[in-house]
């Protein structure tokens, strides 16, 4: 494979994870504005645990998903009050904060003989664990695609699990979630830090891909098509979000012709899906019938 | 079972609430009746947990419950029904059952991660036996939102049953349907929501309350205006005063 292609399917497998982070919130009936931060914080945590610390790249990813689910769970404590509209500007509000926070600190050590750290607004160079260790994009694009096959494993076992029960019934209504004897801001807390594990995993798979990464790479656009990615794509399965991502980096970057266009093709897909399709291609009724179709045990009468 | 003792619920000037006194005794079907905004349902959200008291205390079975949280207090026992039906539409009956079985499953975070809703866990088989009492065993595939009103409220009806819960409050259970199915409703209180528990029941057809309940209490702009045996409160000038504005016949 040549390394544009690699490259192009890379990007692909990395914005999975934060569109699978939105996705699990979308479920629970938020709509986060911010999952972008906890990439772009995991992206630099991991960065400084293998540059500046030297630790393996395991300990980097652990380390930046994490932060990431710490700090959004703290997020989510402060936000638990609100929701809606007033949820999704709260998690705007922190993103830009911790990316604005991001442009100013500076914190660099030395690693033999040579300054290495975020150093503000031009962000944190030398991630160079992929080349200290002569590994090839393609070797970083099958380390990629497991840890994606393996979140989405995770995501399906859990959306066929209890949990994932719980969690949409968050989503479709949380007081008669509370009424059935859930207790609805535990399990919140839960599902916004478990997002934040799930982004932070893209963010440090980033920073070592890119060997280099800047605050202005996580700003509020990242988070959108995160968002949209799983509105595209389908809320019923977690195959939904990926199918988002394949049709926006795979297909609309792919396609020469349309490169310059690209944002106005995508926009234009996200508003006619929304109006046609208000949960996505793979929404929950689809994802029901498709169900019934496999089953054996089909009761159903349509 | 249930006592209130001087329960307030105010909406900024608006009294909802106001000094309420009641007692609940097992076993009784309680019918709360009262024109349109006297506070029933403001009563019922206020016992279960939707949003505390402004004043006042409330105790269920002994346990002084005033402000705690929904999830609390539907963990000791008290479930009920919505007037404008609460389902989880995207989910099939069978699911939206389930669904009450969640708190009742034990054991923390790996509890959760089993699958759901397998033989396994929770109590699949009162699931099946309550859908088949409700008459919706059939339909446990359907999505919830596709299936026709009176449906739906034996849906929620089956819902708050099947954790077994000591007290039930079914809120306008025969809201939106015809006569026949009026009539059905009732004969499902009757039959199977009464026996073996203490029952609630919020309504405004008096077709169904005369039909099930044993007592009744009035409201009227938040206050309880009369309370006693059906016969007697129907009878009740202020009763009829509140609710028709003159002496008409309560018929409907």
């Amino acid at each position: 494979m040549d390394d544009y292609v690699v490259t192009v399917l890379s990007n692909i497998g990395m914005i999975s994870f934060i569109a699978l982070s939105a996705y699990l919130l979308l479920l629970t009936g938020e709509i986060s504005f911010g999952q972008q931060a906890y990439f772009g914080l995991s992206a630099y945590a991991a960065g400084a645990a293998t540059a500046m610390y030297q630790m393996p790249i395991w300990a980097g990813i652990v380390v930046g998903a994490c932060a990431a689910g710490l700090v959004a769970m703290v997020v989510g404590a402060l936000t638990l009050q609100l929701s809606g509209l007033y949820f999704s500007i709260a998690t705007l509000a922190f993103a830009e904060m911790a990316r604005l926070i991001l442009l100013i600190v500076e914190i660099q050590v030395d690693v033999d003989g040579e300054m290495v750290g975020p150093e503000g607004a031009n962000g944190f160079h030398g991630i160079r664990w992929m080349f200290e260790r002569d590994i090839s994009l393609t070797e970083f694009m099958l380390l990629i695609y497991g840890l994606l096959a393996l979140t989405l494993i995770c995501l399906l076992l859990v959306e066929r699990s209890r949990l994932g029960s719980i969690l949409r019934m968050l989503g479709s209504d949380d007081l008669l979630a509370e009424m059935q004897g859930l207790n609805t801001v535990r399990y919140r807390i839960l599902a916004v830090g478990m997002a934040g594990v799930i982004a932070g995993v893209g963010g440090a798979l980033y920073a070592h891909f890119t060997t280099y990464v800047e605050p202005q790479f996580f700003n509020v656009m990242l988070g959108v098509h995160a968002l949209a990615y799983g509105l595209i794509g389908g809320l019923g399965t977690a195959f939904g979000p990926l199918i988002g991502v394949a049709i926006d980096i795979g297909f609309l970057e792919a396609i020469r012709f349309i490169q310059g266009y690209r944002m106005i093709v995508f926009g234009g897909l996200v508003a006619i899906l929304l109006i046609f399709m208000p949960r996505g291609i793979l929404d929950e009724e689809r994802v029901h019938r498709l169900k019934a179709v496999f089953s054996r045990r089909n009761h159903a009468r349509a | 079972m249930l006592a209130l003792r001087k329960v307030e619920k105010r909406f900024g000037a608006l009294a909802a609430l106001d000094n309420i006194d009641l007692e609940v005794a097992a076993g009784e079907v309680l019918g709360v009746i009262g024109p349109n905004g006297s506070g029933k349902t403001t009563l019922l959200n206020t016992v279960t947990g939707v949003y505390p008291p402004s004043g006042g205390r409330i105790s269920f079975q002994g346990a002084d419950i005033t402000g705690w949280k929904g999830h609390r207090i539907a963990r000791l026992g008290i479930a009920r029904t919505f007037q404008n039906i609460r389902l989880f539409p995207s989910m099939t009956v069978f699911e939206n059952v389930w669904a009450s079985q969640h708190s009742r499953v034990s054991g923390g975070l790996l509890a959760l991660l089993r699958s759901c809703p397998a033989r396994s866990c929770g109590d699949t088989r009162r699931v099946e036996e309550m859908l088949e009492l409700v008459g919706l065993l059939e339909d446990r595939e359907v999505l919830a939102k596709h299936l026709p009103l009176p449906a739906r409220r034996r849906l929620e009806v089956a819902r708050a049953l099947t954790s077994d819960p000591p007290l039930v409050f079914l809120d306008e259970p025969a809201g939106g349907m015809t006569p026949a199915e009026t009539a059905d409703m009732a004969r499902l209180i009757r039959e199977v929501v009464a026996p073996n528990r203490t029952c609630v029941v919020i309504e405004h057809k008096m077709a169904l309350i005369a039909g099930v309940c044993t007592r009744l209490c009035v409201l009227d702009f938040g206050r309880k205006i009369a309370e006693g045996l059906p016969g007697e409160v129907l009878a009740d000038a202020n009763v009829r005063q509140a609710y028709l504005g003159s002496d008409g016949a309560l018929d409907a």
